[in-house]
């Protein structure tokens, strides 16, 4: 099976093979769209295997001419080339007046009769896809059903032209077949991983038995082509791998094990189950470090997540270890260093190791360490509120705002920004690099500083007073850079910096802004459109943000301007070139003249 | 589009497991299904959003954190956390819940605004798929940190957030 149609096809599958039951029904969860438009499903029903949406879809969305008759059942369903009537309850119905057969009967559901979708749309030659990454259902239009549909609805059209997030080629497979059990596969890793590479998605039941301890599989109405070979493995859980065929409707996979021990099932999305072991959790204690700091420390292959819980009194500190198995059963360990007085470990559920902390005191844990092939929980005696205060006391780094209006300039009063005050912010700098660059290894801090240099040369020249956060390589938090537009009441202030993303490919400029204010948005937007036609990137648009350090604490409109990727190689080049630094900052130069011009 | 509608709606699917474990009381070679959709979000390919990828199985707080940290199966999907990173420990207020990573989710940031988004809101919003939780507190070896990679302030407890999803 293709990599595609995994949800619906699980649905069904599942609730088919899990039930046996003729016709069960599942509710899909799925956004539809029907070429260019997205049609709000009210209602869907996916029977064994066949997603049916309502008649009323096909009429006000798809073009068709419906007659109805809830309470004989019967529909007649006109398209131009073709006529069906059919009834509720039976597949079989009239095309053009020959006998076909629906692979499921129209039925009624919630006031409406619902029929197969994929029946009609490989009737009238379209094709059905489906894209499980956003989950989403969608119909590709032939021309002559795009022009017909459009034809019908003239307020809404509908147009051949798929959003671009869809792939008109994707494929769709039905449910077709038995799955089919290739081979089990030793991953290993710390969790053990076995993977079952099925394709389809069985049903299965799972348990763990003991003497020998065991964990057994049960896959239902699956198939192979040969039974798979027994595996010997050499792992700390797994030992042995083997499968037989249980009964007519059975294969039994046995996976024994050195212990028993928890495990969880997912399913991949290709198909296939992964099963995965419990971390092992061996000897747990306790000691002070050096610097006096309570520490727990525990024996394990991974160091699992564990959930923190405060209780009080008798104040306790609860860690819950998920999907962790004790090697070594319950126990309490007296320690009598106050305020911990003990520790007590047992395995709360089979995928919970529990440890807790009896405390005459407040402990909070906060890092976790792995020393000498050993994990240790480094704690903090105090509440989280002390800790955080105690961390803010030791970083606490004299701020030294010092922005420097300069006043010793002739202005002459006829130049476009005469005496206003603008606020220029290069991004990052010091010790905070900002992002660098794939290729060339470019630091943002090091880009953004010049194009900040040269705007503000621009902005000077133009009358303006420009009031920099740093106009040299030196660190500014950020959330420092707002406060200084303010203490020297800038009339705008414009945030310069470099963007990355994951991969090489993505480009461009953005402007970022927070909506609170309609100015900000006019900025953002005048910003955008001077800078992107200036250098003639690639156009990202303007995002409005409403958790950005730079924009949120300023008393005037404030941009945050990518003005392009240093994880994409070009844009990386030209970021570096001076002269294209250069044409940054006329861009933006252009951007708050224009703003002036129209908004001030 | 609404939060739990879309993606996660398929808790019919229990209700089908129960269905079936009735039924198997009556026939015990029945298997049994419990299997639910989620959804854990990841980066898109090069517009910076979100995009869900939908898993099978019972979702519990530490299989999303895991699923994040593992990072996305679906080709063409990016990862929301630098390499290294990992979740030390979680806790839950309420609907209120703080996790606590180690400090290369920090030092690893690749930076810049759009990767800071997607990291940030990924988690973000994968933990809020969880319909008991409501707010994200960011904890780096148990410090509240002003933001990760210079841009967002992730200081206090953050939202769900549906802007940073899907195409634009
Ligand atoms: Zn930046």
């Amino acid at each position: 099976m293709g990599k595609s149609g995994l949800i619906l096809v699980f649905v069904l599958s599942a609730v088919l093979t899990a039930l046996l039951v003729p016709s069960m029904e599942v509710e899909a969860s799925f956004r539809f769209y029907v070429g260019s438009r997205e049609v709000d499903l009210q209602e869907s029903l996916v029977v064994n295997g066949n997603i049916l949406i309502p008649v009323s879809v096909l009429e006000h969305d798809m073009g068709a001419e419906v007659e109805s008759n809830l309470d004989s059942g019967e529909i007649t369903i006109k398209f131009p080339m073709y006529t069906i009537t059919g009834k509720t309850g039976t597949s079989r119905v009239l095309v053009n007046g020959e006998e076909q057969a629906m692979s499921v009967a129209p039925q009624l559901s919630h006031g409406e009769i619902m029929v197969p979708l994929r029946y009609i749309v490989d009737l009238l030659g379209l094709r059905l896809n489906f894209d499980p990454a956003q989950a989403i259902l969608y119909v590709v239009l032939t021309e002559e059903m795009a022009d017909w549909i459009a034809s019908r609805y003239e307020s809404e059209p509908v147009s051949l032209q798929l959003p671009d997030f869809l792939d008109p080629d994707l494929e769709f497979s039905d449910v077709s077949g038995i799955p089919l059990l290739n081979e089990v596969v030793f991953l290993g890793g710390s969790r053990s991983r076995v993977f079952i590479d099925i394709q389809g998605f069985p049903a299965y039941k799972s348990f763990l038995l003991t003497n020998p301890d065991r964990m057994v599989i049960d896959l239902t109405d699956v198939d192979w082509e040969e039974p798979i070979t027994e595996q010997a493995i050499d792992d700390p859980i797994v030992k042995r791998i083997r499968g037989a065929r249980f009964d007519e409707r059975t294969i039994r996979l046995v996976i024994e094990l050195n212990r028993a021990t928890d495990y969880q099932i997912n399913r991949w999305p290709e198909g296939g189950l992964e099963v995965e072991f419990n971390y092992q959790m061996g000897d747990i204690g306790y000691y002070r470090d050096d610097g006096q700091n309570p520490r727990i420390w525990f024996y394990a292959n991974e160091q699992p997540v564990f959930r923190v819980q405060v209780l009080p009194s008798p104040i306790r500190l609860v860690l819950d270890f998920q999907n962790t198995t004790l090697l070594e059963g319950a126990r309490e360990i007296q320690v009598g260093d106050p305020p911990l007085r003990a520790i007590r470990i047992s395995q709360n559920s089979p995928s919970v190791a529990r440890v807790v902390l009896d405390l005459d005191g407040p402990m909070i844990p906060v890092g976790v360490e792995e020393i000498d092939g050993r994990y240790e929980i480094v704690l903090f005696e105090g509440t989280e509120e002390e800790y955080q205060a105690k961390l803010a006391l030791e970083t606490a780094e004299p701020v030294e705002l010092y922005p420097v209006i300069p006043t010793d300039i002739e202005i002459d009063d006829s130049l476009p920004l005469a005496h206003r005050i603008i606020t220029v912010d290069p991004g990052h700098g010091g010790s905070d690099p900002g992002t660098i660059g794939n290729v060339l290894g470019v630091f943002e801090k090091d880009v953004v500083l010049p194009i900040g240099l040269e705007l503000g040369r621009l902005l000077e020249e133009n009358g303006a007073i420009v009031v920099y956060t740093r106009n040299e390589d030196r660190y500014v938090s950020h959330f420092d850079r707002a406060p200084i537009a303010n203490m020297v009441n800038a009339e705008v202030l414009i945030s310069i910096h470099a963007n990355s993303y994951e991969g090489t490919s993505a480009k461009g400029v953005e402007t970022l802004y927070n909506p609170l204010y309609l100015e900000n948005f006019r900025f953002a937007q005048t910003v955008q459109t001077e800078l992107v036609s200036h250098l003639g990137a690639k156009d990202r648009g303007v995002r409005p943000r409403t958790d950005l350090q730079v924009l949120n604490h300023t008393d005037m409109p404030a941009v945050l301007v990518e003005v392009g990727f240093v994880s994409n190689p070009e844009e990386e080049a030209l970021l570096n070139d001076p002269d294209y630094q250069v044409k940054i900052a006329e861009g933006l130069l252009y951007g708050i003249l224009t703003f002036f011009r129209n908004y001030r | 589009m609404t939060r739990h509608k879309q993606w996660i709606a398929v808790t019919l699917l229990i209700a089908s497991a129960v269905f079936a474990l009735r039924l198997s009381l009556v026939q015990p070679a029945l298997p049994t299904v419990s299997d639910q959709l989620w959804a854990v979000y990841f980066g898109s390919g090069t517009d910076s959003y979100l995009v869900p990828e939908l898993r099978f199985g019972m979702p519990t707080i530490n299989s999303r954190l895991q699923a994040l940290v593992t990072g996305p199966r679906l080709k063409g999907l990016k990862p929301v956390f630098p390499p290294g990173t990992r979740v030390i420990s979680y806790q839950i207020e309420g609907n209120l819940i703080l996790v606590n990573f180690n400090k290369a989710l920090m030092e690893n940031h690749p930076g810049g605004s759009a990767s800071e988004l997607v990291t940030v809101y990924g988690l973000v919003n994968t933990l809020t798929e969880d319909p008991s939780l409501d707010y994200v507190q960011i904890l780096i070896e148990g410090r509240r940190v002003d933001t990760i990679a210079g841009h967002v302030d992730v200081s206090l407890p953050l939202r769900r957030d549906e802007s940073s999803i899907g195409a634009r």
